[in-house]
């Protein structure tokens, strides 16, 4: 069949996508809980949701990101270094668009989104290794997926190349007591890198597209103006149902999660987290 | 307030002025410094004062009580919800597509930028009409595209010219931008205009983006025609429209691009891997706001109206111009005889006055003299912020 006149005008980094198949979404992992769901409903209902909310997402989810994160050994201002995001595509999205201007994507752990979005942005990527020159650079890590040896050796690597780092911690979610450090409360990170992760590590949210990106306000205020251009601001009733879910489920009473053996990395001078 | 050593002058503060040329900024600005005063009257965000209907929370109560709310949505949107915005947009519109013509958004702002990114290379010119919503600005430079005003005018009503249309096009002219009703001047692009417009860009292969955000208040005379709708049209335009504005429900965040399937499909792709799917909660309120009782249009219709008569018998006794509402729920007014720029003006109205109201400097820059003011207040209040307005004017006068 011809192509209408607007598939023919398609810019090339849309164009792709007429002969792709569209990903089917994922089947959720869990469900919300019906203490939750209530409260949800209540802001619905006392008309909470109707209006914009403040850009960076409401308050007292700011605040609880910022509290979390402090716990973790990771400082951020609630109301100029965080952000709710509609979801952590979005998050990962607008933090490579907006950081990656003039800069060469470097990537380390599983970050098998970063090609595409690299695409779209016609940037340069590479895999990281220690003899990398990193001037001039966007590292994107899943910490997650690396070793301590590997963060150790990667943070090495930023102080000699001072690059801005993204760091997707979304393996560890907010409402459990933290499976490791956060990258930003290593030595000498907090100033270079901008943390993005999800609320809920049971998967339950996901459909709700709700997510989270924090760091200094220098780093953050870029990714904010672009996100704010692109949805002006989260949807509310995710934003309240995200608050609900770590009312629900506040990380520094959950029993700590098994199986990552804890780094030997220690945060500067901050109080350790619940690691394992 | 700043001092000036200039008997009358007013002196915005330096944060202020920091962003006078950026519309975007100007306008958060102002309404940061709003948000500290305690009896402002807000004149300034197009956010509707009117409740989300209460059968659309009570849908998305429902969703989220039966669990509907937790499973993902396709990165298209619900197809219930596709299908509901297809069956508007041909028996409100005129605009015949299916379902495969609709993507659902993140608000008619994600729309915007979606459109930008998926048609603008580097170079691409898009002709939009000035003065506009400058979010249009950020998101065809965000896709490398260059934006070139179409001037208009308040003797027009600021309607579209077919002329300036055509004179305004090169060879790297890509698309067409209108907004009717439009934002900030509430004009309404008339229907003979449209229709000359659609012969020049089926003349010229150009695309035209419609953006119809505010196409639920149109007033008589005027009468909204959807461009899709025009013979020949539909292969080569991108309606945006969406819930926020004709439901009150801005925090829900839900909008759509309709067009071709084929354009749809890309589109959805590229979504798919930047932004993400929309928040299934939000989708199942805004199809109980498209399937459910329609009353609420009406009323929200007569409620702005009765704002706009009133905010205009103000602005005639304040001796400010102003073409006459067609749309949306603006009042775009050229406040030159108050003696001061509008950028001072709108400081002064809000340090003095206490009432928040956007200068026309914040949608283009040559509208030096223009106010945007919003009708989002209940009648008294738009009253109240009409004597305080009169007030630091009269005061103003006296002074100098």
């Amino acid at each position: 069949m011809k192509p209408s006149p607007l598939a023919d005008a398609l810019a090339q980094r849309a164009a792709k996508w007429l002969a792709h198949p569209i990903p089917a979404p994922d089947r959720p992992l869990a469900e919300t809980s019906e203490g939750m769901r209530n409260e949800v409903i209540e802001a619905m209902e006392q008309h909470q949701c109707d209006h914009y909310t403040r850009r960076p997402g409401i308050a007292p989810l700011c605040n609880a990101v910022s509290e979390i994160l402090s716990r973790r050994g990771v400082t951020v201002d609630a109301d100029s270094g965080v952000v709710i995001c509609g979801g952590l595509g979005e998050a990962r999205y607008v933090a490579l668009t907006a950081l990656s201007e003039n800069r060469k994507i470097v990537i380390a752990g599983h970050v098998d989104y970063a090609q595409d979005i690299g695409e779209l942005l016609d940037c340069e990527i590479q895999e990281w290794n220690v003899d990398l020159d990193g001037n001039g650079t966007l590292l994107l890590i899943h910490t997650g997926s690396l070793s301590p040896n590997q963060w150790i050796d990667i943070a090495s690597w930023c102080d000699q190349h001072d690059p801005i780092v993204i760091a997707d911690e979304s393996d560890d979610a907010l409402d459990q007591p933290g499976i490791h450090p956060p990258f930003a409360s290593q030595n000498e990170m907090a100033e270079r890198t901008l943390s993005l992760g999800r609320f809920d590590s049971s998967g339950a949210l996901d459909a709700w597209q709700v997510a989270w990106f924090a760091g200094p306000t220098s780093l953050v205020q870029q990714v904010r103006d672009l996100k704010q251009a692109i949805t002006i601001c989260s949807p509310a009733p995710a934003q309240y149902a995200a608050l609900a879910h770590l009312n629900e489920n506040p990380s520094d009473r959950r029993p700590p999660s098994k199986g990552k053996a804890s780094l030997t990395i220690d945060p500067p001078s901050k109080e350790k987290p619940d690691a394992h | 307030m700043p001092t000036s050593s200039i008997p009358g002058e007013v002196v915005a503060p330096s944060e202020l002025q920091a962003v006078a040329n950026d519309g975007t900024r100007l306008r958060y600005a102002l309404m940061e410094m709003a948000a500290s005063i305690p009896d402002v009257i807000a004149l300034g965000r197009g956010d509707p004062d009117l409740d989300t209907p209460e059968h659309v929370i009570a849908a998305a109560a429902n969703a989220v009580e039966q669990g509907l709310a937790d499973e993902p949505a396709p990165p298209a949107g619900l197809p219930e919800l596709r299908q509901a915005v297809a069956d508007k947009l041909r028996r409100d519109n005129n605009i015949g597509l299916e379902a495969d013509g609709v993507l659902i958004t993140g608000g008619g702002q994600e729309g915007i930028f979606l459109v930008m990114q998926a048609l603008l290379e580097p170079g691409d010119e898009i002709l939009v009409p000035d003065p506009r919503y400058t979010s249009y600005d950020q998101a065809i430079e965000q896709a490398g595209g260059t934006t070139v005003l179409l001037p208009t005018r308040p003797e027009d009503g600021f309607d579209l010219d077919p002329e300036v249309v055509s004179n305004a096009i090169t060879p790297r002219t890509k698309a067409l931008l209108i907004v009717s009703p439009n934002n900030p001047t509430s004009g309404v692009v008339s229907s003979d205009s449209l229709r000359r417009i659609a012969r020049i860009a089926q003349e010229k292969n150009l695309i035209v983006i419609s953006d119809e955000i505010y196409e639920r208040y149109v007033y008589p005379p005027a009468e909204q025609l959807s461009m899709a709708s025009l013979p020949g049209m539909a292969e080569r335009t991108v309606t945006l429209g969406g819930c926020s504005k004709a439901y009150a429900m801005t925090g829900w965040r839900v909008g759509w691009v309709a067009g071709p399937a084929d354009f749809i499909h890309a589109l959805t792709g590229y979504k798919a891997v930047t932004t993400g799917p929309v928040s299934a909660v939000s989708q199942y309120a805004a199809l109980a706001a498209l399937t459910g009782p329609q009353d609420v249009i009406e009323e929200s219709r007569r409620i702005y109206l009765d704002r706009r008569d009133s905010m205009m018998a103000g602005l005639d006794r304040m001796g400010f111009t102003y073409a006459p509402p067609l749309g949306a729920f603006f009042i775009y007014t050229n406040a030159s005889s108050s003696g001061l720029s509008a950028f001072e003006l709108s400081y002064l109205l809000l340090k003095e006055g206490h009432v928040l109201i956007f200068p026309g400097t914040a949608f283009g820059e040559r509208w030096q003299d223009w106010l945007r003011i919003s009708l989002l207040q209940p009648t008294p209040q738009i009253e109240e912020a009409l004597r305080r307005m009169e007030a630091v004017i009269a005061r103003r006068r006296n002074d100098l």
